[in-house]
């Protein structure tokens, strides 16, 4: 149907035309609304990240440590037992340059900032850093207020649901069904009611697990290699020049995992850390790979342990930590 | 700024809403619009690259009066050699500058420590392949004589930066995208909404089949060293679906984009999954490039080469060659095209039987069609493993582990229940091939209510089900 009206002046519609646009707001003004509203919904039940986030703003001034890390130290640190002041700042799937990223943006709010912590597992070296579109950069700019990847930064920067519908709405989901997520995370963004897992499916049965297979990354890339490797030499720099202790730890892992890892990359790893201990002398390293004290429920899977387990190692941090200030002062 | 991202969802209303109140007979204040929206719309990815565009578009605006002006056959070559010159010079510096000095040293065993090559540290502008292979045709459309230069410098640079198709096509021709700036666009109530419900679906395909799918990709390709055959056969039908989807979803909604204001696209994709033969694929798949690359490569070459059996075949394999090549600076890219234009060949090869001269493309048409479409599927997927390796030793791996037959005991589907998308894509534009998009005369076959029912589930899945924001994997090319 062709609009024959005459042409419209400024800011004057044919009527083909404001027919069309009111059909467009009736047909979207609904969506706009929903919309909202669930954002809104959204941003109002906790979540990980604003749990963390009350406790960091809460506390940034007394913050002595800070722990960064993927999910394997996000499952493996429960900060109650650590006696010194600090924040865990690790998450699901973070890789270096977001732990650097959310170091540089917030170190200024750490005044008394003395040591931090990096994960340095398996296969950190050899695994692509996180991209500057990670939806994490919502939450992150959102609670922590650190702007990570320095992008140019809008109001919807701040939308939830926008950065990642799934984990917001099934967020939303459990909070629905549990009415609360108290019961799930501690004051420090701790979910120590989070058994789920394989091993758990799996009805902690040492036989199914063994033959059960899993992934684990083993692909060598000596570019990301490289690229990561100088990465972590700036980190370290940056923290020495920071003057401040850097622990890395290697969290456990169940011994399916260990047998399985790729002796090059483990080897590659191993040297640079060699390396790096021997240039700084502010860096330490924890190795709890293989832990004896770990049994088959202290997992979840093969590399992520269960509150159960977090609670061993996390003491075990905790008396590393104790020694590198002590050795500190 | 992508289409898929919040920024175009304000963008494009606010421009349409300016657009739509010049009115229409008011054509040059709305070309204004559309070019400082174009501008905008690409300058918000880097401002500094506006420049690049806006040069090139002035080049090819002079080299077109130029010819135009002379008919000094000289005079008019030189013009059309120097819109080349410009227009592949600043292609092969920012796309092609790093691998042919990289692939020159590696042959003569220089090495890049000494002062003997440099690489270049240089970001690639997006679009950059798409609106140069715009320009390029417009001259040598004037310097055939197929089109009249324009000495509307507004219309032109329009023509060149026209947001929606501007960073990744279709590739239009001047002769039919340029004369559309210079006339009235009525609005068409019927093709506004036919508009929307294609973005629609190109958002849909981008952010449900290609986003989900990708996390199932790249999960398998990660490692594929540890995979089995099984896993990467199906890994590899996946990237097929992803970079259809990304790539046609991205055209979907330029062209609806296109028809809200009143401008006509060319259609870039047919349901390449539905091919008979790797001939009929790339009649179906990047039509814009296929015939862009017919007309200004393949084309004359044949022409030139007069016509034998064997001059078309090495023609064939210098084009698909260099639609490889076009897709990226690596060496898979270029064994992908060469892998097509071997298929074609073997397709198009003649043997006499009992006297006549029949080529496969004969009996392909005489089998059934399931047959063939699985026939040409499995090597159009085969070769999309070329597409997706970084680099031959990682298509070699998969190839070999493929066709070794080894067992995938960790198989998954990475991305559960949501792999149904894929077959519900396939369903739904089988059913609707003969249309340009699924919700084509929509109008025509259902109610208001159920027609708003449709649409609001569906974006209700967009929203909800899209997966991680990936760039269009087109930009990059």
């Amino acid at each position: 149907m062709q609009d024959q009206q005459k042409p419209s002046s400024i800011f004057n519609f044919s009527k083909a035309q404001l027919n069309f646009l009111k059909v467009c707001a009736f047909f979207f003004l609904p969506i706009i609304i929903i919309y909202a509203a669930a954002e809104y919904a959204a941003a109002s039940i906790p979540n990980v990240y604003s749990v963390t986030g009350n406790y960091l703003n809460e506390n940034k001034k007394d913050f002595e440590v800070a722990i960064f890390g993927s999910s394997q130290i996000k499952n493996a640190v429960n900060i109650e037992f650590i006696e010194k002041p600090t924040i865990n700042l690790s998450s699901t799937g973070q890789h270096h340059n977001t732990d650097f990223g959310l170091l540089t943006e917030l170190r200024h709010t750490f005044p008394n900032l003395k040591t931090v912590v990096f994960e340095v597992s398996f296969g950190h070296f050899e695994i692509p850093h996180n991209s500057i579109y990670f939806w994490k950069h919502t939450p992150f700019l959102k609670y922590y207020n650190a702007n990570l990847f320095h992008r140019n930064s809008y109001f919807s920067d701040k939308w939830l649901l926008k950065s990642h519908p799934g984990v917001f709405s099934e967020n939303m989901y459990n909070y629905i069904k549990n009415d609360s997520l108290n019961s799930t995370f501690n004051k420090y963004g701790f979910e120590y009611n989070f058994f789920e897992g394989k091993f758990k499916n799996l009805n902690f049965d040492e036989e199914l697990i063994v033959k059960k297979p899993f992934v684990i990354s083993n692909r060598e890339d000596l570019k990301i290699f490289e690229y990561n490797v100088d990465y972590f030499y700036k980190m370290l720099d940056y923290c020495k020049k920071q003057k401040l202790n850097v622990l890395i730890i290697s969290p456990p892992t169940y011994h399916n995992y260990i047998e399985s890892r790729n002796p090059n990359i483990l080897k590659r790893r191993d040297s640079i850390i060699k390396a790096v201990l021997k240039k700084y002398p502010n860096v330490y390293y924890f190795n709890n790979e293989v832990d004896s004290d770990m049994v088959l429920q202290d997992f979840r899977n093969e590399n992520h342990i269960s509150p159960k387990g977090a609670k061993k190692f996390t003491l075990k941090l905790n008396d590393t930590l104790n020694k590198i200030n002590n050795n500190f002062n | 700024m992508l289409f898929n991202s919040f920024s175009f969802a304000l963008f494009l209303p606010l421009v349409l809403l300016l657009y739509y109140s010049i009115g229409y007979k008011k054509i040059k204040w709305q070309n204004v619009l559309l070019l400082f929206g174009s501008y905008l719309f690409y300058g918000l990815w880097d401002w500094r690259f506006l420049s690049l565009i806006i040069l090139s578009s002035l080049v090819d605006y002079l080299a077109g009066i130029e010819i135009d002006k002379t008919l000094n056959e000289k005079k008019r070559k030189f013009w059309v050699g120097f819109s080349l010159f410009w227009n592949l010079g600043i292609l092969i510096y920012f796309k092609y500058f790093n691998f042919f000095i990289f692939e020159f040293s590696t042959l003569f065993n220089l090495d890049s420590n000494g002062y003997i090559y440099q690489n270049l540290d240089i970001i690639l502008p997006v679009g950059l392949s798409f609106y140069t292979f715009q320009t390029l045709s417009y001259t040598i459309d004037v310097y055939r004589n197929k089109i009249k230069a324009t000495y509307k410098l507004l219309d032109f640079l329009c023509f060149v930066s026209f947001f929606p198709q501007l960073v990744a096509g279709p590739i239009e021709k001047a002769t039919s995208l340029l004369p559309q700036f210079s006339k009235e666009r009525q609005f068409n109530l019927q093709l506004s909404k036919d508009g929307l419900r294609q973005i629609m679906w190109g958002l849909f395909k981008k952010m449900i089949i290609a986003d989900n799918v990708a996390i199932a990709v790249n999960a398998i390709y990660a490692s594929p060293q540890d995979q089995g055959s099984l896993s990467l056969l199906y890994a590899s039908t996946l990237f097929f679906f992803q970079i259809y989807c990304d790539f046609s979803g991205y055209s979907d909604i330029a062209i609806g984009t296109a028809k809200l204001f009143g401008f006509k696209l060319s259609k870039n994709f047919n349901i390449p999954y539905l091919s008979r033969s790797v001939s009929e694929f790339w009649r179906r798949w990047h039509i814009t490039l296929t015939r862009w690359f017919t007309d200004y490569v393949y084309g004359p070459l044949i022409k030139g080469w007069k016509r034998s059996s064997f001059s078309k075949v090495i023609a064939l394999f210098l084009t698909m060659g260099l639609i490889g090549l076009w897709h990226g600076a690596n060496w898979t890219f270029i064994f992908f095209g060469l892998f097509q234009a071997l298929m074609i060949s073997l397709e198009r090869v003649s043997i006499r039987i009992k006297g006549v001269h029949r080529n496969f493309l004969y009996y392909l048409a005489k089998m059934p069609l399931g047959l063939t479409i699985v026939y040409s599927f499995t090597l159009i997927m085969s070769s999309c493993i070329f597409f997706r390796a970084e680099n031959m030793e990682m298509a070699g791996t998969i190839f070999g582990r493929i066709i070794s037959f080894l067992p995938s005991d960790n198989f998954n589907f990475e991305i559960g229940w949501r792999i149904l998308f894929v077959p519900l894509l396939i369903v739904i534009e089988y059913m609707t091939r003969t249309k340009d998009h699924p919700f084509k005369n929509f109008e025509k076959i259902v109610s208001r209510p159920i027609r708003w029912a449709v649409y609001y589930i569906f974006v209700f899945i967009i929203f909800r089900y899209a997966g991680p924001t990936e760039a269009f994997i087109y930009f990059q090319f």
